[in-house]
């Protein structure tokens, strides 16, 4: 399979999966005579085609990204996450989950692009609450470490086998080809991840947790622009 | 006296997907999990007569679990149907030495044909004419 044929099954994995969903909730739509179910059910419509629209903005983002239009600037990560925490904790409630924001070390400038920032932080957080179990929170922290500005995102999902964890390293950045290790996923999520931060000389990682879950971390170059600590 | 309800188990990590099968499905007792490692514990209290599951099951896929079940003598004649988003790379011939009897695409069910297929592995594993 060619790099280009690999791409656009990963692509078409990945929208077909809110596509069912959304197909599914609209059969019982039709079906349903209970207001209070109906009303659950167009909260859902209206979460899945959400879903459905930020990972077609991020794939148009991730084509725009070789024209260089997006500047980079210091930015600060506190302002980014409670902006996208605030935009993503209704998705969470409806799946009975909670982020939860941590900004360890503020203020925290970095040097990136706001809205790749913001787009790579709802794919994360997006890919936590799918693998999440009901009751569960999402962590998101923002802190320095080892010179750098990071942020991460964990779930509390179930964990995940060393052979298919090592995949998932190995496969990160690299390609947007199906990885078994994180189902519904066809790791496209991942290596859109991964194309931003590249484009903002950053990189991705990933830890996994013997009690359950996956650490993602965004690291991204400080800002030295100390005036701006006061924004 | 009424038929008793058969019991399905619902093996998806997709709670909202799950939450629309099971409401198309109340002439049967539905039992669910997101998480493949409850299967053989709700086997034991439930013993359902047949097991829907995704392939993708949060951070393993159902054919290691299939495989396991073959593999005992108590879970190796439950039915499985197969209902996911990758059903069209699935053939049926490959997958029957694992209890799957069929194969249904998630992007083309209804509740009228699962129900259909659900009643007909039912009677199958009866022994009745489908």
């Amino acid at each position: 399979m060619s790099e280009l044929e690999g791409s656009a099954v990963a692509v078409a994995h990945e929208l077909k999966t809110p596509l069912v969903l959304l197909r599914q909730l609209t059969l019982s739509l039709e079906r349903s005579d209970n207001v209070s179910e109906q009303l659950e059910i167009i909260k859902r419509l209206r979460f899945t085609s959400e879903r459905s629209l930020r990972l077609v903005d991020s794939l148009t983002k991730t084509a725009r990204l070789e024209d260089a239009l997006f500047e980079l600037e210091p930015v600060q990560l506190h302002t980014v996450c409670v902006s996208v925490v605030d935009e993503l904790s209704p998705l969470a409630k409806a799946h009975k989950q909670h982020l939860k924001l941590r900004s360890i070390h503020q203020p925290l400038v970095a040097v990136g692009n706001r809205e790749l920032l913001s787009s790579l932080l709802s794919g994360l957080i997006d890919n936590a609450i799918q693998h999440n179990p009901i009751g569960a929170s999402v962590e998101i922290a923002s802190k320095i470490h080892h010179g750098e500005a990071v942020l991460t995102v964990r779930d509390f999902g179930s964990t995940i086998d060393l052979s298919d964890f090592r995949a998932l390293k190995d496969s990160l950045g690299k390609r947007a080809l199906p990885i078994s290790s994180r189902p519904m996923s066809s790791g496209l999520g991942l290596f859109i991840a991964s194309q931003f931060l590249a484009a903002m000389d950053g990189r991705l990682s990933v830890q996994r947790h013997y009690s359950g879950g996956m650490t993602f971390s965004a690291h991204l170059p400080l800002s030295r622009q100390l005036s701006l600590l006061e924004v | 006296m009424s038929e008793q309800r058969a019991t399905l188990l619902i093996v998806d990590d997709d709670a909202w997907f799950s939450d629309t099968l099971t409401a198309s499905l109340d002439s049967y007792v539905v039992i669910r999990t997101p998480d493949p490692d409850e299967v053989f514990d709700l086997i034991e209290r439930h013993h359902p007569d047949l097991i829907i599951a995704d392939v993708m099951l949060g951070a393993r896929n159902v054919f290691a679990l299939l495989q396991e079940m073959q593999s005992y003598l108590d879970t190796r004649d439950i039915p499985i149907v197969i209902l996911s988003a990758l059903a069209g790379q699935i053939d049926l011939d490959d997958v029957k030495q694992l209890g799957i009897q069929a194969v249904l695409d998630k992007a083309e069910i209804t509740p009228e044909t699962l129900v259909d297929c659900i009643n007909d592995v039912i009677r199958s594993k009866k022994g009745l004419a489908p």
